[in-house]
């Protein structure tokens, strides 16, 4: 395994840093500092370095320091003593720029399997409470940045559905012919189909990791796992196409497609119940961290090196004992890093962890 | 604030598809320095297409002679068809100079959102064509989009009943290009889209 880690972080012009330079330890980073000093910008930076975009905003433009036509951040790596340089620039007029050791990249890929990341936000902690959409969302964010067979099948499903979707109320509204749906629920089929396998084969992959974590995290031998919900198989018919022919009524009548991946569900098990009913608050925080860690885990065992943790504003919703039991975990991993506006809420019997206080976007390093 | 004339012509330009509002201006202030005659040229170039193209009777291809020349040259074969969305695909294959047979433009594909159905496309003069004329093997061209797929499955629908050979053109590698450097969903799509080898 590569031990990776940045040592080195320049931004320019990003966010509400000006010019700044750090240099980080290559275990636990925790910066510190009143809300709005400029913490999670740290952490945007790092995150664009990985994806070659920000996961928070959408327009490149808002980036950029008020006033300023350009930002630049730029990261050095150590992979087992190699160096590295990645690098993203943004200017008004020409654009983005992503290079690796100064040659350009095209694609994000290439990026994230050199510089892995995984961002642990608080509004994470609600992904058993929350909708579906966040649980399917949580197997494709990473299922894209592995593969990018994944994605195209994702990227044509949604237009597939998109446009049959469309197609649906059509027929209901304008009488349209119904075989007009043909040529699309066989794309539908195809895509699907396989979407749901890339699924399955990840919760295969990642399900001994949840168990082992959430065992580490309790302390306490409750068995965790978790049921895709297959609406196909669900409706108790294993063929797509005759599943979807049988539901076509009601799709018209409702103008939208019923079965397929996006509607499928990821079901968190605690001793066989369902956690969302059955779990408490903490139990339910515990199975999240510990689904976020064999995450870590997984991406760790397919790139050849330990993503690096982002892990946001996360501690002060967390208890005494799981933020112990988070950053004794994190730990075994490779470079976390972790903002707090308190700094005492970071387990002191941590140890090797390095300081930062950051302060209207300047940082100091409290050594 | 620009007089109101040039204004207009800044409104009129920035319709045009892929001009913004700062090339309209730019085309607008380049048209205002030209000559009374370089305008002239242009205006009746205009004029001149809109008035002289229409739909070639039996590709529906835009020409300004009927039928097209394409369809009137007695050296191509008239038993392959090759179906394609719009003129330029047809431009796009006349370039690698290895086709030989007629075309069809369909001006468009099918999609719901874009308020496109089979019925807005020259699907109904295609199935005239086929009854009227001997061919005997239709390619279909569509693009490999989710909307090229999905008409070239709807006209499948309707001429594989007739009894006409039909090839789909596979997407793939582009040409020349060494695997190495291909981009990685080029090659993810080529994988996906191989076909057996029969010899
Ligand atoms: N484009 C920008 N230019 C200048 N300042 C910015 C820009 N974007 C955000 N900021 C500033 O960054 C601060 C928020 O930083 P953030 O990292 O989210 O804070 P926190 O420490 O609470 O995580 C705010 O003070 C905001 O005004
Ligand atoms: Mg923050
Ligand atoms: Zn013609």
């Amino acid at each position: 395994m590569i031990f990776l880690f940045i040592s080195k972080l320049l931004l320019s012009n990003f966010r509400n840093y000006e010019k700044t330079t750090i240099s980080f330890s290559s275990n636990i980073n925790v910066l510190y500092g009143r809300n709005g000093s400029g913490k999670t910008n740290v952490l945007e930076a790092i995150n664009i370095l990985s994806r070659g975009k920000s996961q928070r905003i959408t327009k490149d433009n808002e980036l950029i320091m008020l006033d300023k036509d350009a930002f630049l951040i730029k990261g050095l790596l150590n992979s087992n003593g190699y160096e590295s340089t990645v690098q993203c620039s943004y200017n008004q007029g020409k654009g983005k720029k992503l290079l690796y050791n100064g040659q350009s990249i095209t694609n994000s890929k290439e990026l994230f399997s050199q510089l892995p990341t995984v961002s642990f936000l608080p509004e994470n902690l609600d992904l058993i409470k929350g909708g579906p959409e966040q649980r399917r969302l949580f197997l494709d964010d990473i299922l894209v940045v592995i593969s990018v067979q994944y994605k195209d099948y994702l990227n044509r499903y949604s237009k597939v559905l998109y446009q049959r979707n469309q197609l649906l109320k059509d027929i209901r509204k304008k009488g349209l012919t119904k075989d007009a749906l043909d040529s699309w629920d066989n794309q539908l089929i195809y895509y699907g189909d396989r979407i749901i396998k890339y699924r399955y084969k990840l919760l295969y992959e990642i399900r001994p990791f949840l168990q082992k974590n959430y065992v580490k995290l309790a302390d306490s031998e409750e068995t965790v796992t978790f049921q895709y919900t297959n609406t196909l198989a669900e409706q108790g018919e294993d063929q797509y196409d005759k599943l979807l022919l049988k539901k076509r009524e009601e799709d018209i009548a409702r103008g939208y497609t019923s079965v397929g991946p996006h509607r499928d569900d990821l079901l968190l098990l605690i001793n066989q119940q369902k956690a969302r009913s059955f779990a408490s608050q903490g139990q339910q925080r515990s199975i999240v961290l510990a689904l976020k860690l064999a995450e870590v885990e997984y991406l760790a065992k397919i790139l050849g090196r330990w993503p690096i943790l982002l892990l946001d504003d996360v501690m002060s919703e967390l208890d005494v004992q799981r933020r112990m039991g988070l950053v004794s975990l994190a730990k075994l991993t490779g470079q976390v890093f972790l903002t707090t506006t308190e700094k005492d809420h970071v387990p002191e019997e941590l140890g090797s962890a390095t300081y930062f206080f950051i302060d209207n976007g300047s940082i100091q390093r409290k050594d | 604030m620009y007089a109101r004339s040039i204004a207009q012509l800044i409104e009129e330009l920035g319709k045009l598809p892929g001009i913004g509002p700062k090339s309209a201006q730019r085309l607008a202030f380049h048209l205002l320095f030209q000559s009374k005659e370089e305008v002239k040229a242009l205006i009746e170039a205009i004029v001149k297409a809109k008035e002289e193209v229409k739909y070639c009777s039996q590709c529906q291809n835009l020409t300004d002679i009927n039928p097209c020349p394409i369809c009137s040259d007695l050296n191509r074969e008239k038993w392959l068809l090759c179906v394609v969305e719009n003129p330029q695909d047809v431009a796009a294959m006349e370039r690698i100079r290895e086709y030989r047979g007629q075309y069809h433009v369909l001006h468009g594909v099918i999609s719901p959102m874009d308020g496109v159905g089979p019925e807005d496309l020259k699907i109904r003069e295609l199935l005239q064509r086929l009854s009227n004329q001997d061919i005997k093997e239709i390619i279909i061209a569509t693009n490999p989009t989710v909307e090229g797929e999905a008409t070239a499955m709807y006209l499948a629908k309707l001429i594989k009943p007739l009894g006409i050979k039909l090839t789909r053109i596979a997407r793939g590698l582009p040409e020349g290009g060494d695997i190495d450097y291909v981009d990685q969903l080029t090659l993810v799509r080529a994988l996906e889209g191989r076909r057996e080898i029969d010899n």
